[in-house]
């Protein structure tokens, strides 16, 4: 991302005899000494005096998308809500083949607001991945950023060689570089879990590197008496210099841009949420109803229990059932009341964690 | 963004400005400063005034929330219960001397306590006395969607002078310990204090129920000095040490429900020397009770917890998230914020 010159010069300063120590250790960086020494400068955070902050993403200017590029995205917001995954490439021996592309993309959050955000292969958040227990998996990360970055699977339960947080358990891809994630799906995997940046998380996350990793069962679907299956992903953003968060969206997109759910009168409805915050807390509330808690992380609670609202930390999944019993258009939001505004936002009313679930 | 949110805030600053007696005079001078730089709203309101008298009822009424007292409907024509709440803006007194403008139904923070049944056919008839528009939403009711309170979907807000009638039948779905608050300009009016609790029973009250003390505490938040997050914390509208106190006796099983009405805050309640048993969250009966030390409460959520008072003495009840135990500008209480205290006596 985008640095201010002293930013960068003082970040340098913290980092610098580190990243140059443990680059002479790297093999791998020794053999790229040019993209090393480039990446050098990119230091995890940027610094305010000695204490190093999050980062988070600049503006791009309202006219720096088109209205065809915002109706792009937006489908693409729909397809997370419809909860589709990508289709993978089928490569000799029936191994599944998702590439994700991290770089930076133009988002557009919501009216007068459009970011450098960093997203994988174009949108934010990353595509559903949607894979069955057998399957043999391989998560190709392709980074073309101007930083290093890792992918990591917070709650799956892999081989520790397969663990991503950068410079903890592997080394950081750099720019430029690209790194295979092999898994084969066991049953312990079921159920909904979330993939995301695994290094300098505290600003990667919240730039928009993070998605949803949606495990079936070996036949069939986890909820088959589900008639509606949805999944919305919290998501957050630091805009404006802020270092905390101050913009937040569903599905990539912050209300009144937020994907919008139509159920059939009298059915069961599955809601899978994902809170990919980097950083806060969510309280989500549904009108309307009491809804069961069915799992947390992907595992099945094995008693489902009522409730109004669902507190869900960063890193947690859950997936909760009701039954759509009265027509209307009801509110699906954080009760987090500072979650429910965009920052600056003289057009609406209502913003951040909002959206309708319109039972027709 | 919110104009009359900036009326609001700065008020806060004023009000402890003009009640500058010994305790609060060292937070003046930096309170003045925020107040003269960089506000480019509205002129600060004058602060409230209150009587001794004023602050005493406001007092019973937090005793008379924890007691459950509840508001008295008009019965109509045809067995209809009919409360009338009205929003207005008046003073209040949070702590000590920190008297701050408040946004909140029939002059009382949080709103008057509301409690049908099961099968009653209920109005709300809600005056708008304030400077902006607003709603109610009945968190965790299954209300028809033109009750809801949600600014335009369907109905519009209650406009500044004008009036609505929210009307409903309580049915089983809604029994338990719910709340109703403003869905407009939410963050800002919510901790204003137009929040209260409605609470609906079963047709008939389980046997269980009929020999316990049942009592209640709003966690509630509000914001000072012009602060961009809550720091002042309260139980039923009050900030400890005047928070309201439980004296029970030796023995008794307490039923005791929480509501968590904060706009913003996450808090963690605990009693010193007792363990809790969660026995239901926003009104749900729980299916597997859990026993904790610790009850996580997040904003919106309720939770109902049953404990038996079998040790006498004074025992605390407050949140263990330290930032809520402070009152700004208070320079005399070593704890002030969300903490009241149990006594149970032999």
């Amino acid at each position: 991302m985008r640095r201010t010159v002293p930013a960068l010069v003082a970040a340098l300063g913290v980092c610098a005899s580190l990243a140059l120590a443990w680059i002479h250790a790297s093999p791998i960086l020794r053999a790229g000494a040019k993209a090393a020494s480039a990446t050098m400068s990119m230091a995890p955070t940027s610094t305010v005096g000695s204490l190093p902050v999050p980062e988070g993403v600049p503006d791009a200017g309202p006219l720096s998308i088109t209205p065809a590029l915002i109706r792009e995205q937006n489908a693409d917001a729909d397809r997370v809500m419809d909860e589709q995954g990508m289709t993978p490439q089928m490569l000799p021996g029936g191994i599944k083949r998702f590439t994700l592309v991290a770089s930076e993309v133009n988002w557009y959050l919501y009216p007068g607001k459009v970011v450098v955000a960093c997203g994988y292969n174009g949108q934010v958040p990353g595509p559903v991945i949607r894979v069955r227990v057998g399957d043999r998996v391989q998560i190709l990360l392709k980074n073309e950023l101007n930083e290093p970055t890792t992918l990591n699977f917070p709650g799956l339960p892999l081989p520790a060689s397969q663990l991503g947080i950068g410079g903890v358990t592997e080394r950081p891809i750099p720019p430029g570089g690209e790194r295979l994630y092999s898994f084969t799906v066991t049953p312990d995997m079921v159920g909904t879990h979330l993939y995301e940046s695994g290094t300098d998380m505290a600003s990667e996350i919240d730039q928009g590197l993070h998605g949803v990793l949606l495990i079936d069962p070996a036949r069939g679907s986890l909820y088959p008496f589900a008639k509606v299956d949805a999944l919305y992903e919290i998501d957050a953003w630091m805009v404006d210099g802020s270092t905390t968060e101050n913009a937040f969206g569903l599905d990539g997109k912050p209300y009144p841009n937020a994907p919008e759910l139509t159920v059939p009168y009298g059915s069961r409805v599955v809601l899978r949420i994902v809170n990919a915050s980097g950083m806060c807390d969510h309280a989500m509330h549904v009108h309307e109803t009491t809804f069961w808690l069915l799992a947390e992380d992907g595992h099945p609670l094995p008693v489902p229990r009522p409730m109004n609202v669902l507190a869900i930390a960063p890193g947690e999944t859950a997936d909760i059932e009701f039954t759509a019993d009265v027509r209307g258009d009801w509110m699906f939001h954080c009760h987090i009341l500072d979650h429910m505004m965009n920052p600056d936002d003289e057009v609406d009313r209502m913003g951040g964690l909002v959206t309708f679930i319109h039972v027709k | 963004m919110w104009s009359f949110g900036a009326v609001f805030l700065a008020g806060i600053g004023e009000a402890a400005l003009h009640h500058a007696d010994a305790q609060i005079a060292n937070g003046t001078a930096s309170m003045a400063m925020q107040n003269s730089t960089g506000d480019d709203g509205p002129p600060p309101t004058p602060p409230p005034v209150l009587t001794n008298a004023q602050i005493l009822q406001e007092d019973r009424d937090a005793v008379n929330l924890m007691n459950e007292v509840a508001l008295t409907p008009r019965i109509l024509p045809g067995g209809v219960k009919q409360f009338t709440l009205t929003a207005s803006k008046f003073g209040w007194n949070f702590y000590r001397n920190v008297n701050l403008w408040a946004w909140g139904y029939n002059g009382q923070v949080p709103g008057p306590l509301i409690r049908v049944r099961v099968g009653d056919r209920v109005e709300i008839v809600v005056h708008n006395d304030l400077p902006e528009p607003t709603t109610i939403h009945w968190h965790g009711m299954a209300v028809p969607n033109d009750m809801d309170g949600v600014p335009g979907f369907p109905e519009p807000a209650i406009q500044p002078g004008g009036t609505f009638v929210y009307r409903f039948t309580a049915t089983s779905q809604m029994i338990g310990t719910h709340w109703y608050h403003s869905h407009y300009d939410d963050d800002y009016q919510v901790d204003a204090g137009l929040n209260g609790v409605i609470i609906v029973d079963p047709k008939t009250p389980p046997p269980s129920m009929r020999h316990v003390r049942d009592v209640l505490f709003v966690l509630g938040a509000g914001k000072q000095d012009g602060s961009d997050n809550e720091n002042t914390f309260l139980i039923n509208g009050k900030a400890y040490p005047d928070t309201p106190q439980l004296t029970v006796k030796r023995g008794t099983t307490v039923y005791m429900r929480i509501v968590n009405a904060c706009a913003e805050t996450f808090h963690a309640m605990t009693i010193d020397g007792y363990d809790v048993k969660i026995v239901a969250q926003d009104g749900q009966p729980q299916p597997d009770p859990q026993t904790v030390s610790v009850v996580s409460i997040a904003p919106s959520e309720t939770v109902d917890v049953e404990f038996t008072a079998d040790e006498t003495g004074t025992f605390p009840f407050y949140d263990t998230v330290a930032s809520s135990l402070i009152n700004p500008n208070d320079s005399v209480d070593p704890v002030g914020g969300m903490m009241t205290l149990i006594h149970v006596t032999p």
